[in-house]
């Protein structure tokens, strides 16, 4: 069901009223002649117009992440400065004058909207040393490096399994791989983080349990291995299920009529198409692996963004989790664009410029 | 109608000797949780000085060995297992009843009331829910509430959007016409046509929402921002678990192997009721 839901959200447009044209050799449809195809402007205009719709459709969702987020930490009982000893009233005052929360809530939310403009996230209420944006710029490399090397190793390996496993449908490797994919779909990161430290680390002694040098490689492979499995068995799944599903299509016949190899036709005429929903997972994954870059960070102890916003939710440190959390917000909402542009590279029906 | 989903449940169950198994382990398990700490002879935080860290399967009357602090992992575990179900079961509940009825609202008035309302779940869908349930337990403070507020706030959506689209489908169908025509009343219809073809994906959603709840939990609880000790919950053992990888790594298997066991079955239970119970499928 889901992965209906997938192929839906990413080929079902509204048609564009007026916009009917005759078809175009690239797409799909080719081969149908005198076929109504949609056709919009030019090629290169409708990438860019996409690419601005898209991202004006994301500062709503963005200024709504910011707008809750700073209206559920104000709604906090209890101020930050709340600690095991009640402050004396003058101090508390001060500080709170100091840190700007003695102004009315608009008044707040406007400066803090503002820095957010000039990048400015706030002071850290716990890390008194630090503002909020000298924690991101410090957690963000660590972080994006490992999600992206996840991603990366889950496509790299999962898009592979998931065309063999199709290919050998109902033999021994499908099954094998496909059992294989529900253990990792259904383990979470966190028993998977600490099993791989317990087999690498500290049994096979391969791989350090934990910690982090910087530029020291063999610090990375754990972390990007327990958070690049669920993922890889997700895609494998996904990808075996879509070739499947694409190799019943009337042009997979067609090909096959005209006596090209088997693997011509899955290479060259089933791929692309049924590469579709594994590229649009490509946002549920960047979320999950968001999510699960908290558990891999605390896990093996890398100096991210994750340990940074749990450290600050542990303190109740309000400013800290709320810059994470936006940072994070906007990370997913990149994630998302990237993969529906990748989805209207792939599919010639949005290529050619059916999309409104 | 009724009895015909009863059927259909019991023709699945007998069909599917593994969905057969994974409903009784479920029982075994949630019957364990509840009774198993008051028959074993142990307290959840009771402190055995003459046996700490012991490993499983020893003679120490500990069957599955002891923490760091010489505590049963067997009790524990089981008190984690009974305070995560507890709180999945109550995220799951609050989900069924906000999704249903939200749903059901929206699919039943339709037009602009339905856009309107389900513009509001989009809206929700597009955050980032795993970070607004950490704001969330950062602003009420750490603790069981909180856990069943934040899941419950965001786990009714799929629901809503499962029962709405089922309530628009199910109002055009020919057997609600048919008893239209036949004179049935509003409430009879509700009752007798939609609320139980309804049951069936809500049954299934909810089997399919409560491995989900218990995730979601543990993950929290395993980064130290959900149940806090002496309170255990299966998040927390795992945690605990992990930090004694090197000198007990059954800390870490005991529990995990439970938390396992239960998200496995609730998810071959849930997808053998969806292929009994889906209406599309029929």
């Amino acid at each position: 069901m889901d992965q209906i839901d997938i192929i839906q959200t990413s080929t079902d447009f509204p048609r564009p009223p007026g916009a009917i044209g005759r078809g175009n050799a690239e797409s799909a449809d080719a081969g149908l002649p005198g076929k109504p195809v949609m056709r919009y402007k030019g090629r290169g205009m409708t990438i860019v117009t996409f690419i601005l719709r898209r991202l004006f459709a994301a500062i709503p969702t963005l200024g709504l992440v910011v707008a809750l987020s700073f209206l559920l930490t104000r709604l906090a009982p209890g101020g930050p400065f709340d600690e095991e000893q009640a402050l004396p009233p003058e101090i508390r005052a001060n500080l709170e004058a100091a840190y700007g929360l003695d102004a009315p809530l608009h008044v707040q939310f406007g400066r803090y909207v503002r820095g957010l403009l000039q990048g400015d996230f706030g002071p850290s209420y716990k890390y008194r040393d630090f503002t909020v944006s000298e924690l991101i710029a410090d957690g963000l490399p660590v972080s994006l490096t490992l999600g992206a090397a996840a991603l990366l190793l889950g496509l790299a390996l999962g898009v592979p399994a998931g065309i063999w496993a199709g290919i050998a449908r109902g033999h021994a490797a499908d099954r094998l791989l496909m059992a294989l994919a529900v253990a990792g779909i259904s383990i979470p990161v966190f028993v998977v983080a600490p099993l791989l430290a317990l087999v690498f680390g500290v049994w096979l002694r391969w791989l350090p349990v934990a910690g982090w040098v910087p530029g020291r490689p063999s610090d990375l492979v754990l972390p990007v291995l327990a958070l690049a499995l669920p993922i890889l068995a997700f895609i494998a799944r996904l990808m075996r299920a879509s070739l499947l599903e694409t190799m019943r299509s009337p042009w997979i016949r067609a090909a096959r009529a005209r006596g090209l190899p088997e693997r011509a036709v899955v290479l060259h005429h089933a791929l692309p198409a049924a590469l579709l929903p594994v590229v649009s997972y490509a946002a549920p994954a960047a979320a999950a692996v968001l999510a699960g870059s908290l558990v891999v960070e605390t896990q093996f102890g890398l100096p991210g963004m994750g340990r940074h916003l749990v450290q600050g939710a542990l303190n109740r440190d309000y400013t800290l989790v709320m810059g994470m959390v936006i940072v994070y917000a906007a990370l997913m909402i990149a994630f998302n664009l990237l993969a529906d542009l990748a989805c209207s590279w792939l599919d010639p029906r949005i290529r050619d410029g059916r999309r409104t | 109608m009724r009895g015909g989903l009863g059927r259909d449940v019991r023709a699945a169950l007998v069909r599917d000797r593994l969905a057969v198994a994974c409903a009784t382990m479920l029982a075994l398990l949630v019957l364990a949780a509840v009774a198993g700490p008051w028959l074993l002879e142990f307290d959840e935080d009771q402190v055995d000085w003459a046996h700490m860290a012991t490993p499983p399967f020893e003679a120490t009357g500990h069957w599955l060995g002891t923490d760091r602090l010489g505590r049963d992992l067997l009790v524990r575990t089981l008190h984690g297992l009974r305070v995560s179900l507890a709180i999945a079961f109550a995220a799951t509940l609050v989900a069924l009843v906000i999704g249903v009825a939200f749903g059901a609202f929206a699919g039943y008035r339709r037009g602009r009331t339905d856009a309107l309302m389900m513009r509001f779940v989009d809206t929700l869908y597009a955050l980032p829910q795993v970070f607004f349930v950490i704001i969330l337990t950062v602003v009420f403070g750490r603790g069981p509430l909180t856990l069943l507020v934040a899941i419950g706030a965001f786990g009714w959506l799929t629901m809503a959007r499962i029962v709405r689209g089922q309530a628009l489908a199910l109002r055009e169908r020919e057997f609600v016409e048919a008893a239209i025509a036949g004179g049935a009343g509003t409430l009879r219809i509700v009752t007798r046509h939609v609320i139980p073809n309804l049951l069936g994906p809500v049954i299934v959603y909810a089997t399919l929402t409560l491995p989900q709840a218990i995730l979601v939990e543990s993950f929290l609880s395993f980064l130290g921002i959900g149940i806090q000790e002496p309170l255990a919950s299966l998040g927390n053992l795992i945690a605990d678990g992990a930090g004694e990888l090197e000198t007990a790594p059954w800390m870490l298997a005991v529990p995990a192997a439970c938390l396992l066991l239960v998200v496995f079955c609730c998810n071959f239970l849930g997808d053998s009721l969806r292929d009994a119970l889906d209406p599309r499928d029929q």
